[in-house]
């Protein structure tokens, strides 16, 4: 004990010095948030590498537990698959309620739907057509629009019995008044008769305001759709010969090479509108 | 004693003033800033009490510190030095001149440059590693203790010059 105090007492400079610098570097850590940072920083980098190899290690062990876990989490999955897609296609027979219409379900009120099957398609020549398993005996007509669930597709041009043909987007005949979604300026939609995937909007008034991805959607200006059904998104714009225009090129919503099930609309007061519209034209000679 | 006391006393003030207020605004070619406070741990007189001289020279960089807001900084620096103070002083003074004296350029003449330019790098070396406190950009902080220790022995020189021709006249 006395060596010990005794050796206290030779070296007590040396402690007091010591003391003294552990003040000094206490203060620092505390004091100086740029060292304080350093020292925090360095110590989590090699606390965290240590612990990153341990969990690599671990999670070797585990590997068989969450093997079975993500089976059984698999399995269940599959099932609820299976009960959902048989329950869309009850729902597809019978259904009245269709997607791009849930926006704008009071105008959608307008309309009848007739649900068909898509018994012929085409996507590769200029003028394409669909044929559907629906024809006047199920009250099918001419002139009448069809959507799928993603979007438009087009308009009943013939009909028979059982049948009916339908002029897709993808028909250099076809011509569908559009806008963008939220504003009120018609454009018209045309296919430039390549690409099944894209549409032009031509004649979009160059001061209007569009931007990249915004929705194209029916205008309702027509009697064959409803007002709001979505058409496709914007992808660039081109400039036309004449200066105040651009066209805008549409991707369309619908995938035309895949179609099965499609909706056709019945306007029930379309044959009322087209009468009036026909009957202004008439006084007007 | 109490003379020795008052001018110590006195040195320490004006060095602390000329320190925060002058030195610290200089920042000479962006790396150079001399610190010439530790000038006041040279200045203590040899033989003085070990305990004093590392206690006076923590006072010292905490006096410092607390203007510059960087805590602890210098004051470790400061501490470090004034405590091998005596160490260096072994290193470069005979045996014979251990009485109780100040340090003075015009006492010691080279010794006293040796053991000057010694404190004074210690006190950088020390100094701007803890505060730069990495490895990185170890080439910028070595130069700015080399340019900060010349700085710093050149104002000493400076200094000491006076002072001895004032005792001459």
């Amino acid at each position: 004990m006395r060596n010990l105090i005794a050796f206290l007492i030779k070296n007590g400079a040396w402690f007091f010095f010591i003391f003294l610098e552990i003040i000094c570097f206490y203060f620092i850590f505390q004091g100086n948030s740029y060292q304080r940072s350093i020292y925090l920083n360095s110590s989590n980098e090699i606390v965290g590498r240590v612990y990153s190899i341990s969990g690599t290690v671990r999670s070797y062990f585990g590997l068989k537990t969450d093997n079975e876990e993500l089976l059984a989490q698999n399995s269940e999955l599959q099932k609820k698959v299976w009960a959902m897609e048989k329950y869309i296609t009850t729902l597809q027979s019978d259904s009245v309620k269709i997607n791009p219409f849930v926006a704008d379900s009071l105008r959608s009120y307008d309309y009848d739907v007739i649900v068909a099957h898509v018994e012929n398609n085409s996507v590769n020549k200029i003028d394409n057509t669909i044929t559907v398993n629906k024809g006047s005996n199920h009250g099918v007509k001419p002139e009448m629009g069809v959507v799928s669930p993603l979007g438009v597709i087009g308009i009943v041009v013939k009909v028979s019995p059982n049948y009916s043909i339908v002029q897709p987007i993808l028909n250099s005949k076809n011509k569908l008044s559009c806008k963008i979604k939220g504003t009120n300026n018609p454009g018209t939609l045309v296919w430039e008769g390549n690409d099944y995937r894209y549409a032009n909007l031509n004649g979009f008034p160059r001061h209007e305001k569009w931007q990249k991805g915004d929705t194209i959607v029916t205008s309702g200006f027509s009697s064959f759709f409803p007002e709001g059904v979505i058409i496709g998104k914007i992808e660039k714009a081109y400039k036309e010969s004449d200066d105040n225009f651009i066209s805008l090129r549409v991707r369309l919503a619908t995938d035309f090479s895949s179609l099965s099930n499609v909706f056709i609309l019945d306007n029930k007061k379309g044959q009322e509108r087209l009468e009036l519209e026909k009957s202004m034209n008439a006084n007007d000679r | 004693m109490a003379s020795n006391f008052l001018k110590l006393s006195l040195l320490f003030v004006i060095l602390v003033l000329l320190q925060v207020l002058v030195l610290n605004q200089i920042s000479f070619l962006g790396y150079a800033t001399p610190f010439l406070y530790i000038y006041f741990i040279i200045k203590l007189p040899i033989g003085i009490n070990r305990y004093y001289a590392t206690l006076l020279g923590f006072i010292m960089g905490f006096t410092i510190d607390v203007f510059c807001n960087t805590p602890g900084v210098n004051a470790a620096a400061t501490t470090f030095v004034a405590f091998f103070a005596q160490s260096i002083q072994n290193l470069f003074f005979q045996r014979e001149d251990h009485d109780s004296f100040v340090p003075s350029l015009s006492l010691l003449n080279l010794d006293f440059a040796k053991y000057m330019v010694t404190m004074v790098l210690l006190h950088h070396v020390a100094l701007l590693l803890i505060e730069s406190f990495s490895y990185q950009n170890i080439d910028i902080v070595l130069l700015r203790i080399v340019l900060s220790s010349a700085l710093t022995c050149i104002l000493i020189l400076a200094i000491e010059g006076f002072s001895s021709k004032k005792k001459i006249v």
